[in-house]
């Protein structure tokens, strides 16, 4: 009984907490629209322990909440390898690859609304307009999924290459970087969202498309490459890690600049500003490396010189978010100003990997 | 206290004894070093009488409900591995006729591949003893024993079972035996569906689901001989060969498709022969086994399908020389060899160890107390192990009150996985030390009649310290290439324990009725002050434990009911998260009716009998309340 009265309050109190971290946005006149306080951040957990979970960053009181998820829906945890969140008006889009389903759940409190089952190993999702989401899934060799939120069904799969992970929306149309999953692929795919059927799939002659940014008209491909193993799985070599610019209006190649001959980053973000790039993040990668949008080289020097696992921007105020990766206990935040200078530290869940926040550039 | 509280709130009871005084029913089964010097440590015996009640279970079913020991399985068709005084699997030696059958790539055995009707007799032997199990001795021993009986003429027996689930089993078995020759011959199909309901507590909707891809289907066939040479020479030859297929069951928190495929298959062919031969005083043993290991791991979904396949030959001379004093001296050599054929260890092609050893027992003259003293040294990929030994004691301080005691040095080899694995992001480490360490247990035995009353009591405590244990982990982050995990020698875990057994047994005219009640608590704790987690509890190992259990015996019938309870397990070193404790009841009867000259065995089981939902590994199912029946018959 002592535990079951602990177990509620423990929940009230979170629950209470992400919702004192809300306030009604004094400057829009929707009633219906909350802004938060802060963001919300995904962590995978350990893989195939079903400890993934998702935690909140208070800005107001500089703190961050873990377990909101699970404390908000009186206990039931999220699932294994909690990818990614998305942020529609007042829902919140999850994808919960290792469980094999999306989750949706109010933005504002976090429980849960509703959840899709049909979806095989999803990665991302990607707002189309207020009623719709894109969700990519590793699943059946890659597809991509139509997803409306009125009803909370699948309307359309539409496949696209292996591995289908960060996605990016320019007009119309919608570029799906295709990784190769547990294989290979070099490709971005292109959906027009009119129709959704893929116009185009467009070949970047570099391993492991990975995560995607726009940039005026341009989409700017982050192709990881590989590290190479002979029979006996001896590392012997490396694919280099490429960007690979993409003119939108004509759905081409337009600029391909190595990044590192043995070195293989994972993410790329825009700054603030939209005059850099921001590189860096994954397995055994060290450091955020800037990139002038115009420029065809990499910064030598590290903007911070840490190893992250995943890192993030915060779009609300350009500040660096990275994730230590988690070696033998939980993850930890360090959150930086843009210039790379660390502000604070914070635990997480395991295995942290991504923010989701309302605003998006 | 818990003991009476177990008692009390068990309805009726059945199980486990932890008694080292119960004669074997069975005959002739193979003697080993280690049965031959195991005199201060705690032993269960699990004889044929009871094995035969778990007809349609495998080994692990067997150990769960017989023993206060920790079975642990990844669902109903998973993985199951034992832990004994909170040692893990790999940490724990499994022994077939004197053999470890652990296998040589991951020292796991799978105890769900083993069927209980193979195996004649199961000893557990509970603590680390590394000079008389080898490596991986630490938290204890399973000894399966086949019993070759002898002037027992034909013998033929047909059995079959049908359960829930869609649980199909089929066998028979052909003995024959005169003064000389023992033979007999197995064969064991079983297969389930396991396409149980189960109410999904982590479910959101809370929804009651059909567990998929939880099947398995299993073919076995034994073959084994006893010849009688001469006055105590013997020729003994034990087959094994078992099939496996079994899809892997999946966490509940996950959605599984329809489709969804994930499976692992296992062949397994294990032969022994051994020879027996008196020299006058000396007894000359010569065996060598022979295991051959194939397994299939099938999941599509992240495009892998691996064979690894595993050929161990072992060969041991053991050379016995008793005096007339009943003391006994003995020499051993043990060398074995592995080879290995697998993409995930291409480098392992093959490797030999070699294992001196010696024994010996002191025994005073007026028999009251026993010393042993055992060593063993060994030479393992081109370094030698630590030097190993163990002595124990046994001492009969009263008539009805023994004292036991051991205290011993214990080791484990690095698998060939911990060696030899090559993948993307994991290689294994070809410079890892064994881990190595100290155990040590007293036992009190108290053994009298009191009126009609066979009592046995027994009270155990015991410690453990296992230094530079072996644990994956990521060293290269950073590096010009991807981060790679690799085993390194790392923790160190410290372990204290009490057991407390009690049997109370009696015989009312034709009626036997026999009360067990055990209890253990298991404190492994990680000794590291640089680890964040250092002071806390292993995972998955129960605080407290117990089982009780009653068992009836009517002429031709009996009843049995055993019930079980586990305590609360943390789900990760940091100790943040438990799994609730359960308690299970399982009912067992059985009846043998004789008709025109042929034994009919009808037997029922009620597993999971209060329908407790339960997790042994946390988000796996297990089964809700089941059923078994079986009729064999006997001519």
């Amino acid at each position: 009984m002592r535990k079951e009265i602990l177990r509620l309050f423990t929940i009230a109190l979170a629950v209470s907490f992400v919702l004192s971290s809300c306030k009604k946005d004094d400057d829009n006149n929707d009633d219906k629209k909350i802004k938060l306080k802060g963001f919300y951040i995904t962590n995978e957990g350990q893989f195939q322990k079903g400890n993934g979970s998702i935690s909140f960053y208070d800005k107001e009181e500089d703190k961050v909440n873990n377990d909101v998820f699970k404390n908000a829906n009186g206990g039931t945890p999220l699932g294994d390898v909690v990818q990614s969140m998305t942020i529609v008006n007042d829902k919140a889009v999850i994808c919960v690859n290792g469980s094999n389903k999306v989750v949706i759940a109010n933005s504002v409190d976090m429980k849960q609304i509703a959840q899709i089952e049909s979806i095989k190993q999803p990665r991302y999702a990607l707002k189309v307009d207020d009623n719709t989401v894109l969700v990519s899934a590793w699943g059946n060799n890659g597809e991509v999924h139509v997803i409306n939120l009125t009803n909370n069904t699948v309307t359309k799969t539409v496949k696209v290459g292996a591995g289908a992970e960060r996605m990016v929306k320019s007009g119309d149309f919608v570029y799906v970087a295709n990784s190769g999953g547990y294989a290979d692929n070099k490709t971005v795919s292109v959906i027009d969202t009119k129709t959704y059927t893929v116009v185009k799939t467009i070949d970047t002659e570099c391993f492991a498309p990975i995560s995607l940014v726009k940039v005026n008209d341009k989409i700017a491909v982050l192709c990881k490459g590989k590290t190479l193993y002979d029979a006996n799985w001896n590392p012997i070599g490396n694919e280099p890690s490429y960007l690979v610019m993409i003119d939108a209006s004509s759905n081409t190649v337009s600029a391909k600049i190595k990044l590192y001959d043995d070195k293989h980053p994972e993410r790329i973000y825009l700054s603030n500003d939209g005059t850099k790039f921001l590189i860096g993040g994954g397995f055994g990668f060290t450091g955020v490396f800037e990139m002038g949008v115009t420029s065809t080289s990499i910064s030598s020097s590290a903007l911070i010189d840490k190893a992250f696992y995943g890192f993030s921007i915060n779009p609300e105020n350009g500040n660096i978010i990275g994730f230590t990766n988690a070696k033998s206990g939980a993850a930890k935040m360090l959150r930086y100003n843009p210039n790379g200078t660390l502000i604070k530290e914070y635990d997480l869940g395991f295995f942290a990997n991504n923010i989701a926040s309302e605003k998006r550039k | 206290m818990l003991v009476i509280i177990i008692s009390a709130c068990s309805y009726s009871v059945y199980g486990q004894i932890t008694d080292t005084t119960i004669n074997m029913k069975t005959v002739s089964v193979v003697a080993s070093r280690l049965n031959k010097f195991s005199v201060g440590e705690k032993i269960q015996k699990i004889e044929s009488v009871d094995l035969d009640k778990y007809t349609s279970n495998k080994i692990d079913a067997v150990l769960e409900q017989e023993a206060l020991v920790n079975i642990l399985n990844y669902g109903t068709s998973g993985l199951s591995t034992i832990r004994m005084r909170g040692a893990a699997a790999d940490r724990t030696a499994i022994l077939w006729n004197g053999f470890n059958i652990q296998p040589p790539m991951s020292g796991e055995t799978n105890l769900f591949t083993l069927p209980a009707v193979f195996i004649d007799q199961v000893k557990l032997h509970f603590g680390g003893d590394g000079a008389l199990g080898g490596s991986g001795a630490i938290g204890g021993i399973v000894e399966m024993n086949n019993a070759m009986k002898f002037e027992k003429g034909l013998f033929g027996k047909v059995f079959s079972g049908i359960g829930s689930f869609d649980t199909y089993q089929f066998g028979a078995k052909v003995a024959y035996s005169n003064a000389k020759v023992a033979s007999n011959i197995s064969v064991n199909k079983q297969s389930a569906e396991n396409n149980f309901t189960f109410k999904n507590k982590y479910d959101f909707y809370k929804r009651e689901m059909t567990m998929k891809n939880s099947a398995y289907d299993q073919l076995g066939f034994a073959q084994n001989n006893s010849i009688k040479l001469g006055e105590r020479a013997k020729l003994n030859t034990f087959l094994w060969v078992q099939n496996s297929y079994r899809e892997v069951a999946q966490q509940i928190i996950n959605i599984v498709p329809d489709n969804y495929e994930e499976f692992v298959e296992e062949d397994d062919v294990r032969f022994i022969a051994e020879y027996k031969q008196p020299l006058n005083r000396w007894q000359l043993d010569i065996a060598n086994m022979v295991m051959h290991t194939r397994m299939r791991y099938n999941k599509p979904s992240i495009l892998t399908d691996d064979t690894h396949k595993t050929l161990t030959n072992d060969f041991k001379v053991k050379l016995y020389h008793e005096f007339e004093n009943s003391n006994v001296l003995g020499f051993f050599v043990e060398t074995r060899g592995y080879w290995i054929n697998s993409g995930k260890l291409p480098d392992a092609n093959g490797y030999n160890e070699t294992y001196l050893a010696g024994s010996y027992k002191y025994t005073t003259a007026n028999k009251r107390h026993t010393a042993v003293i055992n060593l063993r040294e060994g030479y393992v990929r081109n370094s030698f192990t630590p030097f190993i030994y163990s002595l124990q004691l046994n001492t009969r301080l009263a008539s009805a009150v023994t004292l036991k005691a051991k205290f011993a040095r214990n080791y484990k080899v690095p698998d060939l996985n911990d060696i030899y694995w090559a993948g993307p992001g994991a290689v294994g480490n070809p410079d890892l030390k064994p881990e190595r360490g100290y155990s040590g247990d007293v036992t009190l035995g108290f053994a009298r009649m009191i009126g009609d009353i066979d009592v046995k009591l027994d009270a155990t405590g015991y410690f453990s310290d296992l230094k530079d244990m072996i644990i994956w982990k990521e060293i290269k982050s950073g590096s010009s290439v991807a981060s790679v995990w690799t085993p390194v020698n790392y923790k160190r875990v410290k372990t204290l324990g009490a057991e407390l057994g009690a049997k109370l047994e009696t015989d009312l005219g034709l009626i036997n009725m026999a009360l067990r009640v055990s209890y253990n608590y298991t404190r492994p704790e990680l000794a590291d002050s640089d680890n964040e987690n250092n002071g806390n509890i292993t995972a998955y190992t129960p605080l407290h434990s117990g089982i009780t259990a009653l068992d009836i015996r009517y002429n031709r019938y009996y009843i049995s009911y055993s019930h079980r309870f586990v305590g609360e397990r943390y789900t990760f070193i940091d100790n943040k998260n438990t799994l609730d404790a359960y308690s299970l009841g399982n009912i067992k009867a059985g009846a043998r009716i004789k008709m025109l000259g042929i034994a009919a065995n009808i037997t029922a089981s009620v597993n999971n009998v209060w329908n407790t939902d339960y997790e042994i590994r946390e988000y796996y199912a297990q089964f809700p309340v089941n059923y078994r029946f079986g009729l064999a018959f006997e001519f």
